[in-house]
């Protein structure tokens, strides 16, 4: 999906901001209250979408490879298990990726 | 009767979230050590987490039941509550609102109105605000009792009340933190079931085409399948029942504005958000998944419509139009499928609620407890009075849902409440940022009259008074009529009264320095890469906004 998207040239440009830093283009008062985020040190959500869609993806995979024609009759036709898992694989992989290449301490640092 | 049969296979999956859901807000106590941590979630946020949960905070009962509802009801000119009552005014919120809220580091939304007019207009938005919060709230659970009811079987009395407890554990543990991780995952779970239920559906009655032609024949007529058409002034046909004027001026700028800019429980989802330029791409992330959401509710409307026979004729014994997605899930999504769709609607619904209670106990905490009730006590205070208010929202929100229930359409209901607080305080706000003159009494003035105003059109129409043709008319009015009474209002009263101090006005009001020396204006923050450019990104919205409206006129 469109995460797709945005990760790929995001990690091109972790690498041109690095040779960069120092240069924050940003005046004013934007630091931010001072707690920081306990709550992102603790988990990475994109792990957790990642696991739960694609325990979702497989067992639909695996329901739609079992479906009968009583099953296909009721969704007009379509083999809608198998699809929404197919679906469900390639987001869960994306994130899964996405996390594991640009793991959290370097997103964090990186965008100011 | 509606009833589904899920098998185990979607219990199990819809258990799994559960244990997912509760795992976050166990897990996510651990990261609450303050009332900032509870109620704020630190500030820290990226930008993707805190936009996907601005869209998903929404994406509650009014999205899914709502909606599908309006597409069965009003058709294809539902869009205008995407389209024109949404990206428009997150476009705004993003590019001009946000880094005034960001940079005055507000707490929350009334917070901002105690820095710029003083307690009295502080405490009346406070106030307000806590009861449309608990009211939602429980419309939302209201609506996840009908999916409970039709799933199980269950009363929906123990719908109400179970669904509550499991908002309850979760945001009660880990608080806004809990709640935001909770809301992106319901934004892909809610997706994940929609998205093949719209492609069956449309399968079902064979194709676009079909279901365009179905519709012509029913009762919505060929209208049904146009945004625009059959809505000019003194002659609407179109089925959405209003003119051009009150769909742009009523829905698109002040319902819509009021809702999308001022309404705590979203912009607490921003001002999360970890810098003062992911803030500003919070609403602007959430416009895209916002323009395409009409696809995934209108389309289940308008074949529910066509395919179920006596659909929306509750007097003949046919289903309600807050059926229509419930009803195809039963009869459409075999079992493995029909357990994500279960899942995404429990998922949305529970935070719905989960997105109200964490903003309320936040208002009712910093804006209530700590300026006024409660002064000075040490954070730990803070922090199990949080604790503690959300529990009782919960627990108010169980009598709202109850009392909802006695409502036909959810989705009108709630326009009527949006209409009464939401479109006067939008007034009151852009006044405040933009017009230095603007006093404290003049905001107060404005926004206690205006929603005086709104809540009069409301009781007119409810009595039958007056006649504005449909329950949607009445709710654009009644914003209109609050917000024009707001603006009138504050500005007579401003003029009236002595100019404000400039300290009250520093670093918050457009073109007066803050003590940082810094001025407030609407230069954007300078970044690198394009889809950081918070104007590239609101104007690529715009523009697929106005493809989307020409394409569906």
């Amino acid at each position: 999906m469109s995460e797709a998207a945005r990760s790929g040239p995001a990690r091109k440009e972790s690498a041109r901001n690095e040779s960069a830093q120092g240069e924050s283009a940003h005046g004013g008062p934007q630091d931010t209250v001072q707690t920081g985020s306990r709550m992102q040190r603790l988990f990475d959500l994109r792990y957790v979408i990642g696991v739960l869609l694609g325990i979702y993806g497989i067992v639909l995979v695996v329901r739609g490879a079992l479906d009968g024609p009583q099953q296909l009759a009721q969704a007009a036709g379509t083999a809608i298990n198998l699809w929404t898992g197919i679906g469900l694989l390639v987001v869960a992989v994306v994130f899964l990726a996405w996390a594991r290449l640009r793991p959290l301490g370097i997103d964090t640092t990186e965008e100011e | 009767m509606l009833r589904l049969n899920p098998g185990w296979l979607d219990y199990t999956l819809l258990a799994l979230y559960f244990v997912v859901v509760l795992g976050i807000g166990v897990v996510a106590r651990r990261a609450v050590g303050t009332s900032a941590d509870f109620l704020l979630a630190g500030r820290a946020l990226p930008a993707w987490v805190t936009g996907l949960a601005f869209v998903a905070a929404n994406l509650g009962a009014t999205e899914i039941i709502g909606m599908a509802a309006n597409g069965a009801e009003y058709g294809v000119a539902t869009v205008h509550y995407y389209w024109i009552g949404a990206v428009p005014a997150m476009v705004f919120l993003g590019i001009v609102m946000m880094p005034f809220y960001y940079r005055s580091k507000v707490r929350s939304v009334p917070e901002f109105l105690r820095l710029r007019f003083g307690n009295g207009t502080h405490v009346l938005n406070a106030v307000v605000f806590a009861v449309a919060s608990v009211l939602i709230a429980g419309v939302n659970l209201y609506a996840l009792a009908i999916v409970l009811n039709a799933l199980l079987g269950l009363p929906q009395i123990w719908g109400i009340v179970l669904s509550a407890a499991v908002v309850l554990v979760y945001i009660g543990f880990g608080g806004l933190g809990s709640a935001i991780y909770g809301e992106v995952l319901q934004f892909f779970v809610i997706l994940a079931g929609l998205i093949p239920l719209a492609i069956v559906a449309v399968r079902h009655v064979g194709g676009f085409h079909a279901l365009g032609e179905k519709v012509t024949q029913s009762a919505l007529g060929p209208e049904g399948l146009h945004a625009w058409q059959g809505t000019g002034i003194g002659s609407v046909t179109n089925p959405i029942g209003a003119n051009w004027i009150s769909i742009v001026l009523g829905l698109g700028f002040v319902l819509s504005f009021g809702y999308w800019t001022t309404n705590f429980a979203e912009i607490q989802r921003a001002l999360s958000a970890k810098d003062r330029s992911a803030s500003q791409r919070t609403p602007l992330i959430a416009a895209f998944p916002k323009l395409f959401i009409p696809a995934v509710t209108i389309i289940p409307g308008l074949v529910a419509l066509v395919a179920i026979p006596n659909f929306g004729n509750e007097s003949s014994g046919g289903l309600e139009y807050n059926d229509a997605i419930p009803a195809l899930m039963g009869q459409l999504l075999p079992e493995g499928v029909l357990g994500i769709a279960i899942t995404g609607l429990f998922a949305s619904f529970m935070a719905g609620v989960a997105a109200n209670v964490s903003s309320l106990n936040t208002v009712v905490t910093y804006d209530l407890l700590q300026p006024y009730l409660a002064k000075g006590r040490s954070d730990r205070y803070y922090l199990t009075a949080g604790r503690w208010v959300t529990v009782a929202g919960v627990v108010i929100a169980i009598f709202t849902a109850l009392l909802a229930s006695s409502f036909n359409n959810i989705m009108t209901y709630l326009q009527s409440l949006f209409g009464i607080f939401n479109a006067p305080i939008f007034a009151t706000f852009i006044l405040g940022m933009f017009w230095k003159r603007t006093t404290g009494w003049g905001g107060f003035s404005g926004l206690f009259t205006g929603v005086i105003a709104g809540t009069l059109v409301f009781v007119l129409a409810e009595a039958g008074v007056v006649d504005f043709g449909s329950g949607i008319a009445v709710s654009f009015y009644q914003a209109g009529a609050a917000f024009l009474v707001d603006v009138v209002v504050t500005v007579t009263v401003s003029l009236a009264t002595a100019r404000p101090e400039p300290e009250r006005l520093a670093g918050i009001v457009y073109g007066v320095p803050g003590a940082d020396g810094v001025v407030p204006t609407l230069r954007q923050p300078r970044e690198r890469v394009w889809y950081r450019k918070p104007v590239l990104l609101g104007s690529i919205a715009l523009v697929i906004t106005v493809v989307l409206n020409i394409l569906f006129a």
